[in-house]
């Protein structure tokens, strides 16, 4: 009992002592075919490269598809990450998971905002304020998507994930001027879209009733 | 015409949906990636036999043979009998080697007629027969 005691301990120090690792370092393992090194990376980000996943697609299986199949390149050649060049993982990441989404949703050439949208979406259900939620959000998403690609890239990555202009600049490889312009014709596009779906009106009702 | 300020704009764009992963998307990942490698490691490489290989190995075998003069024999009769078995006779108008003279005895005429002399002969062998 003892000795299976101290077993678990070693290994929960092991788990542990793997999981503090650094990205760069899982990479080099990854390298060298540590599936368990994988493992930890996938853990540690699948969540995030999900969102700029869904984001992009506005599909919960294409964007479950993306995550997969942009882990799946890096398993197979995770020498195609160079640490030596000063870039972050996630940057990097970022890069791949946005290429693999874009070339999805080229193949399927036309956009859609699908049912899944509801599984995301506000979780009150019934009340009147919800149903408006519900409206002005799939409004939102409509526009979002009716955005030209680079824009809506930009926006994603610097609005929603929080990345910063110069690291969304070096994950689309263009400059940090470009991003700031690319980002200043996305709100533009979408303030036009949006006061004319009407959501601004929905909005200033919401407003008024709180009030 | 209504219009958006930064500030208003920036509170719409908080209402968009926050995605949530769906549950066990690592774990599929990782067991995903690790089928294709066990599927990649257990791929037998595909070795495709050539005509020459074929040709090799067949007399090979017939020299391992404990009679090999009777084992080729037996082939050859074997492989001829099967080639001739298959092909069956060939029709006059397929032979090269057979000019329109040799069949009909008569020139000038073209492998077609000859073939229509065969069909009426055949026609007046079975009248005769009734």
């Amino acid at each position: 009992m003892l000795m299976a005691g101290t077993i678990s301990q070693d290994q929960y120090s092991m788990v542990s002592e793997q999981e503090e690792k650094s990205d760069d370092i899982l990479l080099q393992e990854i390298a060298a075919g540590n599936a368990e090194a994988f493992s930890i990376l996938v853990h540690r980000h699948s969540d995030r490269f999900y969102g700029l996943a869904w984001r992009l697609t506005s599909n919960n299986q294409e964007a479950e598809d993306v995550v997969q199949d942009a882990f799946l390149k890096l398993w197979n050649a995770p020498d195609a990450f160079d640490s030596s060049k000063g870039v972050k993982f996630t940057t990097w990441f970022y890069r791949v998971v946005s290429n693999v989404a874009i070339d999805r949703i080229r193949k399927r050439k036309r956009f859609w905002v699908t049912d899944d949208f509801d599984s995301h979406a506000s979780q009150t259900q019934g009340t009147e304020e919800s149903l408006i939620d519900r409206e002005q959000q799939f409004l939102l998403e409509q526009a979002i998507q009716r955005l030209p690609e680079k824009q809506r890239l930009a926006l994603n990555l610097c609005f929603y994930e929080g990345v910063s202009n110069k690291e969304a600049a070096e994950i689309m490889g263009v400059g940090v001027k470009a991003i700031e312009s690319l980002l200043m014709r996305a709100k533009s596009k979408l303030k036009d879209m949006l006061v004319r779906d009407n959501i601004i009106t929905v909005k200033e009702l919401k407003n008024a009733k709180l009030g | 015409m209504q219009s958006l300020d930064e500030k208003q704009l920036d509170e719409i764009l908080q209402m968009r949906v926050q995605p949530q992963s769906p549950e066990g998307l690592s774990e599929r990942i990782v067991a995903t990636a690790h089928q294709r490698k066990y599927e990649e490691q257990n791929k037998r490489p595909v070795h495709r036999v050539g005509v020459w290989e074929r040709i090799s190995g067949t007399i090979e075998a017939l020299i391992a043979s404990p009679k090999p003069i009777f084992a080729t024999v037996v082939f050859v009769f074997v492989v001829s009998g099967l080639f001739v078995g298959m092909n069956g006779q060939t029709p006059y108008s397929k032979r090269s080697n057979v000019t329109v003279q040799q069949v009909s005895g008569t020139s000038g005429d073209s492998v077609d007629d000859v073939s229509a002399y065969v069909f009426v002969y055949e026609l007046w062998d079975v009248e005769d027969t009734l």
